[in-house]
């Protein structure tokens, strides 16, 4: 774990110059450039609101807003891990030329990826006072939900690193997972009030996404405290794999190049 | 200073391929984790300003040490040690994020190498210049060039001076320009005296050129770790001898390996241009014998070789499917020496027949170039001997052969000659057609015999053409076309041939035999295709300008008078020999040539031959 923190400081300048390198390239070649990190949420929403209210008729306080944070929050989520599977291929070039530690790759993804969800959530506290959203203390909430969603992320994205190499077709898997998640954490309907009773308490106590997101949720729309106790086993969780996570892609990271 | 310290390092590759899920899900055996150690406890030092050549062959683990020092590798175990600050590794291939552009790849590469951002900004515009890329910086990477691609990474790494360069076979890049300023910078790159260098080459006069100290690695191993022109000569001197250990051990381990097989045939030809016998078998066998394994040797890969046939094998020579063939193969047929080519042993049951080019011919093989050498080591070899006269049977007993038995049944080349008038006619029409010479047209073949140089330029002149044409014209009436044909080593130009109309070089023509059907009469001086010739009844003649100091150095078997040509030593007696040439006389003389010689030849020797290999094989 020392070499972590020692790498930490040492690619600091480099994570932050490919992060902003590579959000650059992304949008360089796209004519409303960086709009889009505003208008790919913002349409998205407009999609799982129509699907929600139009085609199911049901809806939520909110609803737009409600769709938003659970889409923006799993899509860091899902996007940083479905990269991370396939990371080390798509890095081939380089890691076979230079050493670079793994995890600064994953850094770099969580960077972008955080990047465009702090974007939508600036949006968001745009569209609090739109919508005449009650605003409360209970806000302040989502700063310790940021940080377990990160740590989560993370721990996840280093073990699918380390499992994608090995894996060649891990990514097709992944992404099959990935959506039955997606349906699973309640991103564009109410879990408490669209499951069945004792599963949708399963659901949202044993899925870590369904419940940070419901968590971001309730702290910036409803005035809703958040339950503390799962949130912080959550992150006990998060920290675990991160660092059972760390600790396998140093033992085997330099035998990645002899797989590929 | 010590730059680099590498102790007791071992590097394997564990073979824990990537795999696809449903191997892993339904192999019950734990995926195969073959271990395959590709450096294997080396140790070594190198001292801060060193220049450093690796050399071994391919596999010996020159890169993967290259690469571990870099760190991109880890050790097994070992150690490795790089003091003071930054390692590069330019190898071929680059290693740039394709979507980035080329100025972002440029601080990134920079980052990685260990520079911090302001270094780079500080460099980055002569990285830029010394690229000559302009404009392209700023465009994503992957719309460069392959090009332009190895030119920004050599840039990078020329212009980014680190520490410690290592190098993995590439010294410069790019086009010609580009090169030589690329090579420059790097010699002066590698020649500065605090700058740590290893440079990965299999090019002996760079590593001559350039370094200081040579280590040298075979299969993971250092064999020798020194000073550069004494760990060369070492090197050169083991891959030679490993190469001839590779090539005996191959022939000692298909003698052992493989058995003979009763129904396997191995034809071993002289490509020489007069060598029509093993082609004319061969073309039989696939006819008559389906059940046979034939096999043919080449001698270079891509051999031409006029056969068609999906049933025919060909082996490269010393391949080890040709050791297997030499070895499994119930009968071989060489039409020469070759199988002294190779210091083979026979297996028991496997027999060697030979073919003799000469037959009737005049030289006496003995005094052949490398005769005696080869022909005692083929003698010991051959089972039977293949002749078509008491002559030729002579020839074989009074030289090298005098243990092997004689078969007296004729040579396959000559079958063609006794074929049905049809067949030989479609031959004629095919040449004609190919040489497009008008039917009307008399055809006179000259192929003289094979000389060394220096004889050549001494005493050889080659009769006029012109002249011979005008003489032959004269005698038979018809317009004459000259066909030109000299040994295969003979380096004769026939000057002439092919401006002045009506002399044709006919050099490139696959058999003589098809070249001899086609013409209407023959010249040579001593080669012996001139006695094939006779079984077609048309007239010969013999120019030989050189006769006495031929034969004094190649010995004849019987003087040239006894031959039924009429000899000629200039273009005088050639035209007097043309005027007065008489085709009864002709006729007589031949037959009691033939008939003194003992020849048996009929057209069957294919037949009788193939029938001789069935009774073998059984």
């Amino acid at each position: 774990m020392k070499k972590f923190f020692n790498d930490l400081k040492h690619y600091k300048s480099y994570i932050l110059y490919a992060t902003k390198a590579n959000l650059k390239a992304e949008v360089a070649s796209s004519y409303l450039n960086w709009l889009w990190w505003i208008l790919d949420p913002l349409l998205f929403m407009l999609v799982y609101s129509f699907v929600a209210l139009v085609v199911f008729g049901k809806g939520e306080p909110f609803f737009p807003l409600y769709v938003f944070i659970g889409l923006n929050t799993w899509n860091f989520f899902s996007k940083t891990v479905n990269k991370s599977v396939r990371m080390i291929r798509s890095y081939k070039g380089i890691i076979s030329k230079v050493y670079i530690p793994k995890y600064v790759l994953i850094l770099i993804t969580i960077m972008e990826n955080l990047f465009k969800m702090t974007v939508a959530y600036s949006l968001i506290l745009i569209m609090i006072p739109i919508y005449r959203v009650p605003i409360s203390w209970y806000l302040f909430n989502i700063i310790p939900l940021f940080i377990t969603l990160i740590v989560f992320t993370f721990g996840c994205s280093c073990l699918m690193l380390h499992a994608g190499v090995y894996l060649s077709d891990l990514s097709n898997i992944i992404k099959v997972v990935l959506k039955l998640a997606f349906y699973m954490s309640g991103i564009f309907f109410n879990i408490k009030r669209n499951v069945p009773k004792p599963y949708s308490t399963y659901l949202l106590r044993i899925n870590p996404m369904a419940f940070l997101i419901n968590g971001f949720r309730d702290s910036l729309l409803y005035s809703h405290m958040i339950e503390y106790g799962i949130l912080f086993i959550i992150f006990v969780i998060g920290c675990i794999i991160s660092v059972i996570g760390i600790r396998t892609i140093i033992n085997h990271e330099n035998n990645y190049v002899k797989v590929i | 200073m010590n730059a680099i310290e590498v102790r007791d390092l071992h590097i394997s590759y564990k073979t824990v391929k990537a795999q696809a899920i449903k191997k892993t899900f339904f192999s019950l055996k734990k995926s195969s984790t073959e271990k395959y150690e590709a450096v294997k406890g080396v140790s070594f030092d190198v001292k801060k300003g060193e220049i450093i050549g690796l050399i071994g062959k391919n596999g010996s683990g020159k890169s993967t040490l290259l690469r571990s020092i870099a760190g991109i590798f880890s050790p097994d175990s070992g150690s490795i040690e790089t003091k003071g600050g930054n390692v590069s590794l330019l190898s071929i291939g680059v290693g740039f994020q394709n979507e980035l552009t080329g100025k972002d790849n440029i601080f990134l590469s920079g980052l990685l190498m260990g520079f911090s951002k302001e270094q780079i900004e500080e460099k980055y515009d002569e990285i830029v210049r010394f690229s000559e890329l302009g404009n392209f910086i700023n465009a994503p990477v992957k719309t460069y060039s392959s090009g332009m691609h190895s030119k920004l990474a050599f840039s990078i790494t020329a212009v980014l001076e680190a520490e410690i360069m290592l190098i993995d076979e590439v010294l410069s890049v790019g086009d010609r320009k580009f090169k030589k300023k690329s090579y420059a910078k790097m010699q002066e790159l590698i020649f500065h005296e605090d700058r740590t260098v290893m440079i990965v080459s299999h090019s002996s006069e760079t590593i001559k050129k350039l370094c200081t100290r040579v280590i040298w690695l075979n299969d993971g191993v250092i064999m020798a770790d020194g000073e550069t022109a004494e760990t060369l000569k070492k090197y050169h001197e083991y891959m030679d001898n490993q190469e001839a250990i590779m090539a005996k051990s191959d022939k000692d381990y298909w003698y052992h390996k493989v058995k003979v097989k009763n129904n396997q045939i191995l034809l071993y030809p002289t490509y020489a241009r007069y060598c029509d016998d093993l082609r004319y078998l061969c073309r039989y066998m696939l006819e008559h014998c389906p059940e046979w394994e034939i096999i043919w040797v080449m001698r270079r890969k891509n051999q031409k070789i006029d056969i068609v046939s999906d049933r025919l094998r060909l082996v490269l020579e010393k391949t080890p499917e040709y050791y297997r063939a030499i070895y499994s193969s119930k009968i071989i047929v060489d039409d020469g020496v070759n199988i002294t080519r190779e210091d083979i042993k026979k297996q028991t049951g496997q027999k060697i027949y030979k073919i003799l080019k000469g037959s009737l011919g005049i030289k006496d093989i003995r005094k052949h170039a490398d005769a005696v050498r080869k022909g005692v080591r083929s003698a010991k070899l051959v089972d039977y001997c293949i002749s078509n006269s008491t002559f030729e049977t002579e020839v074989y007993r009074g030289s090298f052969w005098k243990n092997s038995e004689i078969l007296e049944c004729g040579h396959p080349r000559n079958d063609i000659l006794f074929a049905e008038e049809q067949v030989k006619q479609r031959i004629r029409d095919k040449v004609r057609k190919f040489y497009e010479i008008p039917e009307e047209n008399l055809i006179v073949l000259y192929a003289p015999t094979y000389r060394e140089k220096s004889m050549l330029e001494e005493q050889v002149k080659n009769p006029d053409f012109d002249k011979l044409r005008e003489m032959f014209s004269k005698r038979f009436g018809r317009n004459v076309s000259i066909f030109l044909r000299a040994h295969r080593k003979d380096k004769r130009r026939w000057v002439g041939a092919g401006k002045t109309e009506g002399i044709i070089n006919v050099g490139a023509y696959p058999e003589i035999t098809e070249l001899m059907l086609a013409c209407d009469v023959g010249i040579t001086d001593y080669s012996s295709w001139i006695y094939d010739f006779l079984f077609l009844g048309k007239p010969g003649f013999i120019y030989a300008p050189d006769m006495e100091i031929y034969q004094k150095k190649r010995g004849f078997y019987y003087p040239l008078r006894e031959t039924p040509f009429s000899v000629a030593k200039d273009m005088e007696d050639m035209e007097k020999s043309i005027i007065e040439f008489n085709e009864d006389d002709y006729k007589k003389k031949t037959e009691e040539f033939l008939d003194k010689k003992g020849c048996i030849e009929a057209g069957t020797a294919c037949k009788s031959l193939v029938e001789i290999f069935r009774n073998e094989m059984k």
